[in-house]
């Protein structure tokens, strides 16, 4: 037995039963009042008693002694005491149970380090399966599988706990970071009052929790640590593509690689460029100082990069990391530029790569002679379209003009560059210096805008909410006529980025294992399919608009946005868009690497035992296996005792004599 | 008859079925028919008796001691000077040769006086179901009253408890079988007792001496004090029988002290109900041997007194049957006959 505890404390309000008993024992000792005719006789034959008080205290007779016994396991048995363990059996569960198990599906739960060679997810879903085995009807369990994205399954019957155990047989490993403390929040939530709760946590700790969190635990916590003390481990964790400027035909690879153990480790890493090895390299890893590799010289017509260092590492997935450049699915970026004097904006467009630029006039966008869904993003230069014609898509505003859906406070006279968001992505490789700009409408930012590059006296460019349809927008507030960028490198970079921004087939290179990805799919997209490394598909089904319409306001048809939670196997995924026809419209890839800063440290946290440890002492609860009450042996004592008892009482009784009048004295 | 005496009770309503039933009052613990017609069927064959010539009157039922010229011939006897002349029985001087007086009787009638105690003592009874000692008393008196009237002796019935209370009678004929039986049904029991003084008191009160009935438990005085009222009886011509009411349960007491729940022995707290005086005992084996042995060592006692001074002693127990017990005893005492 190693721990104890009380489920309801107030029952044991019942040995109020024991004083009562010894009372009523002290009443039932009292003399008995008997009123009888005389006392003349009595009197010469009984002795003089004291005149002490007729209440006296009871002498331990045996039936009061068992009756004593019989109402404390009573009184005890009713505050439900539990025990870990069992009496040989003869103890009963407490119920019913609320059962929560907690597996943690993170990335270092993919490490292959456990005694029976399988993975520490593995094992830890066979113990939560051996767990759950315990659950009986009407018994309430909740499965929940911890990844970026936890997945939570629910039973309260025997068939549901069968469907929730082929669920759980079934569940890929989600993968990514885990968030311990909003999973434990998320069981608060679920916990169910009046039940007994028990929380299986089964994990290999690499992961931190909040002590507040973990005290406002409802029930009784049990870890199942997985993993060795000591696992060391190398990983990829960034790769990153860059394009150096000025050299438009090469491509270079960012690599960082960590090693997560308390020696420095000796490794080979090798890059392959399209199934070619194009670098090989042996290094030495330094723990604690990950090592910086960059590798150039990549044509630029690369598709697909894959880096791999050489280690037998528990965790091999994050050995390795890959990324795959066709971001746009190989379709080309439909672009309408309204301009009534297209020039430079026009010319900066389509040298875009994969892109297509229609460019009309102002008339011709307001007699609504042209579509606008066909396009994925809009270009104003020189004009604003009318209120209640903003199009509902992504929209570029070049030098718009005063007094239209943008609110304006007056002009910028000859404004100077004074500051520049230099993180933005639409500022990348983007050189301003010597820029010169002429006046400037001084627009009015709404709160959710915000500067990009600003003057002392107001925004110069800035990205925001467009009015009235709720697209993404990017402000270019003067005219480029009027100013020296249209002639400098940095232009074509800008335009570019501002381009690849607002696109919204957006779809990331890379996907860190157990991200979700979101990404817009295109306008004509009916729906999405995505393919695993394990090709496995999953289909979604967007909303379409008809190429057909010319309509610009925002209506049902908004872009969709798909979220795509199942990255929990690396390797390379493929996204293919469909219309409402069935035709293809493009195909994309992107890559998910297991190489993290964080999910790479295989090494179990050390605060976290007394962290969770809190939660025990908090709640006095029992950390162990399963708990079982007490109260039937007490009752079978106290049935057993008091059975003893009326046997007691009944030798002890002399029979009852029926009177007759055989009884009478003598007539004589 | 019968028929004669139902209906003179109906007219006095005091009997509303062909037999006199008197019921005890809805008040009384219980509702017992004091009687029934089988039991005053049964009493209409008794006749008291009275054991010493006080006999008095001349309308009795009764055979007197006194001879006189009446034409019912009694017996003979030797002449002797004074003798009336006129009683010489010739025919037997004839035979042989001996002068004897012819003797004849005189049919008298019996006073039946009753003494009921009515004290406290006298409520109580030690089980459920059973009369109490007042209440058997009660149906006692009544059966020797009817017994009396019946047979058209005078009766007077005084209860008494510290005093005398006022005396029912003297009455004689069946006429006043009712009107006795309603007053014994609504007699009261309350009170101390104080017999040896009672009896006295009633004995000097009375110039003519009769058959007296002492109905009561005897739980006052002494037994010195009962002898020296006896005496006082004896030496005025009473031919006293003393009844002696006891309940079963004061001769052997076990079932009253014992606990109702349990057999284990516990302290009972005895209280006197006339007095309300306490006494707290631990009942056991030898406190009840020692209790009986001197309860009946006490009627043993009562019984040489009552015979030392020429007194009938009869005990009758409150759970014995008055039809077939009681009658029995009251018959074997010659009491009645």
């Amino acid at each position: 037995m190693s721990g104890f505890e009380l489920l309801a404390p107030l029952g044991i309000i019942a040995i109020i039963s024991l004083p009562v008993i010894f009372l009523f024992h002290m009443k039932h000792s009292t003399p008995v009042r008997r009123e009888v005719p005389t006392l003349r006789f009595w009197k010469q034959v009984a002795p003089v008693q004291s005149e002490d008080s007729r209440f006296r205290i009871p002498p331990l007779s045996l039936t009061l002694l068992l009756q004593l016994l019989a109402a404390a396991a009573l009184a005890f048995g009713l505050a439900q005491p539990v025990i870990a363990g069992s009496l040989g059996g003869l103890t009963s569960r407490a119920a019913p149970v609320h059962l929560t198990v907690m597996i943690d599906g993170s990335t270092s739960m993919a490490s292959i380090d456990t005694d029976d060679g399988r993975s520490r997810f593995e094992s830890a879903r066979r113990d939560a399966l051996d767990n759950l085995d315990g659950l009986r009807q009407g018994d309430l369990a909740t499965v929940i599988v911890l990844g970026t994205q936890n997945t939570t399954i629910n039973a309260t019957n025997t068939g549901e706990f069968k469907s929730m155990r082929d669920q759980l047989t079934s569940m890929p490993q989600p993968g990514g970071i885990i968030d311990l403390n909003a999973a434990f929040e998320l069981v608060t939530d679920l916990s169910v009052p009046g039940m007994n709760e028990q929380i299986s946590l089964f994990s290999d700790g690499a992961v931190s929790a909040d002590p507040a969190v973990v005290q406002a635990l409802p029930g009784t916590l049990t870890w199942n640590q997985y993993g060795r003390a000591s696992s060391p481990n190398l990983a990829i964790t960034e790769i990153i593509p860059k394009s150096k400027l000025g050299e438009t035909n090469s491509l270079e690879i960012y690599l960082q690689i960590a090693n997560f153990s308390a020696n420095p480790v000796e490794t080979v890493l090798v890059v392959q460029a399209d199934g070619v090895e194009v670098d090989r390299q042996p290094m030495t890893v330094e723990p604690g100082h990950p090592a910086d590799v960059t590798v150039r010289g990549l044509a630029i017509s690369t598709r697909k990069v894959v880096a791999e260092v050489q280690s037998q590492d528990p965790l091999f997935i994050d050995n390795q990391a890959t990324v795959v450049f066709t971001a746009n699915g190989g379709a080309d970026l439909s672009i309408l530029l309204v301009s009534d004097l297209p020039g430079a904006s026009q010319r900066a467009l389509a040298s875009i790569p994969n892109t297509t630029v229609e460019t009309i006039g102002s008339a011709e966008f307001h007699d609504r002679s042209v579509p606008i869904n066909p396009f994925d993003l809009i270009v104003f230069d020189g004009v604003l379209p009318p209120e209640g014609r903003v199009p509902n898509r992504p929209v570029l505003f070049i030098d718009p003009p005063r007094g239209g859906i943008l609110p304006d406070g007056g002009m910028i006279t000859i404004p100077s560059i004074d500051s520049i968001r230099a993180d933005d992505p639409i500022m990348a490789n983007v050189d301003l210096n010597g820029v010169t700009i002429q006046e400037t409408p001084l627009f009015e930012m709404d709160a959710e805008s915000v500067p990009v590059v600003a003057s002392a006296e107001g925004p110069l460019i800035f990205r925001g909410i467009a009015p009235e349809s709720g697209a993404p927008m990017v402000v270019v507030a003067f005219d480029l006529a009027d100013s020296n960028l249209p002639n400098r490198i940095a232009f074509p970079i800008l335009m570019a980025n501002i381009v690849t921004n607002l696109s919204p087939s957006a779809l990331p290179l890379t996907v860190p294992l157990g991200e979700p990805l979101s990404f817009s799919p295109r306008n004509q997209t009916a729906s999405v399919e995505i393919t695993d490394p394990l090709l496995n598909t999953t289909t979604f089904r967007v909303q379409a608009s008809p190429a057909d319409s010319a309509s610009a306001v925002p209506g049902p048809d908004s872009p969709s946005v798909v979220t795509y939670t199942s990255t929990g196997t690396a390797g390379v995924y493929s996204v293919t868009e469909f219309d409402q026809s069935g035709s293809q419209l493009a195909v994309s890839q992107f890559s998910v690497n297991a190489g993290h800063p964080v999910e790479s440290q295989l090494v179990a946290n050390q605060e976290l035992q007394s962290v969770l440890a809190t939660q025990t002492a908090g709640s006095s609860g029992i950390l162990g296996s399963r708990i079982n009450e007490l109260w039937p042996v007490l009752l079978v004592l106290a049935l057993g005792l008091l059975i003893i008892e009326w046997l007691w009482s009944t030798v002890t009784m002399r029979p009852s004599r029926a009177r007759s009048s055989s009884d009478l004295p003598e007539m004589t | 008859v019968k028929t004669l005496i139902a209906n003179r009770l109906r007219q006095q309503g005091a009997a509303n079925e062909p037999g006199i039933k008197i019921v005890e009052p809805q008040s009384s613990s219980e509702n017992t028919v004091l009687f029934d017609e089988s039991y005053l069927s049964r009493l209409r064959q008794l006749v008291l008796l009275s054991r010493r010539s006080i006999l008095q009157g001349i309308a009795g039922e009764h055979r007197s001691k006194r001879r006189g010229s009446s034409p019912e011939f009694s017996d003979f006897k030797s002449y002797s000077p004074g003798d009336d002349f006129r009683r010489i029985d010739w025919n037997i001087y004839g035979r042989l040769d001996e002068v004897f007086v012819r003797m004849s009787e005189i049919s008298t009638e019996l006073t039946v006086h009753i003494l009921l105690d009515t004290s406290e003592s006298m409520n109580w009874r030690g089980i459920d179901g059973l009369p109490t000692k007042s209440m058997f008393a009660r149906r006692l008196t009544g059966s020797l009253g009817y017994v009396s009237l019946w047979h058209f002796d005078r009766i007077l019935v005084t209860p008494f408890s510290e005093q005398l209370s006022p005396t029912f009678g003297p009455v004689q004929g069946r006429s006043n079988i009712a009107p006795l039986l309603r007053y014994l049904t609504a007699l009261p029991a309350s009170g101390r007792t104080a017999l040896p003084d009672s009896i006295s008191r009633y004995a000097s009160l009375r110039r003519q001496p009769g058959v007296l009935y002492v109905i009561s438990d005897l739980l006052s005085g002494t037994p010195e004090d009962l002898e020296l009222a006896l005496q006082n009886l004896r030496s005025r011509g009473w031919d006293t029988t003393v009844v002696h009411v006891i309940d079963p349960e004061e001769l052997d007491p076990r079932f009253m002290l014992r606990n109702n729940q349990s057999s284990r022995t516990v302290s009972i707290e005895l209280v006197e109900n006339e007095s309300g005086e306490q006494l707290r005992i631990t009942p056991n084996e030898a406190l009840i041997s020692d209790y009986q042995e001197l309860i009946h060592q006490w009627i043993r006692e009562l019984e040489q007194i009552c015979a030392s001074e020429n007194a009938e002693y009869v005990r009758l127990q409150t759970d014995w049957s008055f039809e077939s017990l009681v009658l029995s005893r009251l018959y074997e005492a010659g009491v009645v006959r």
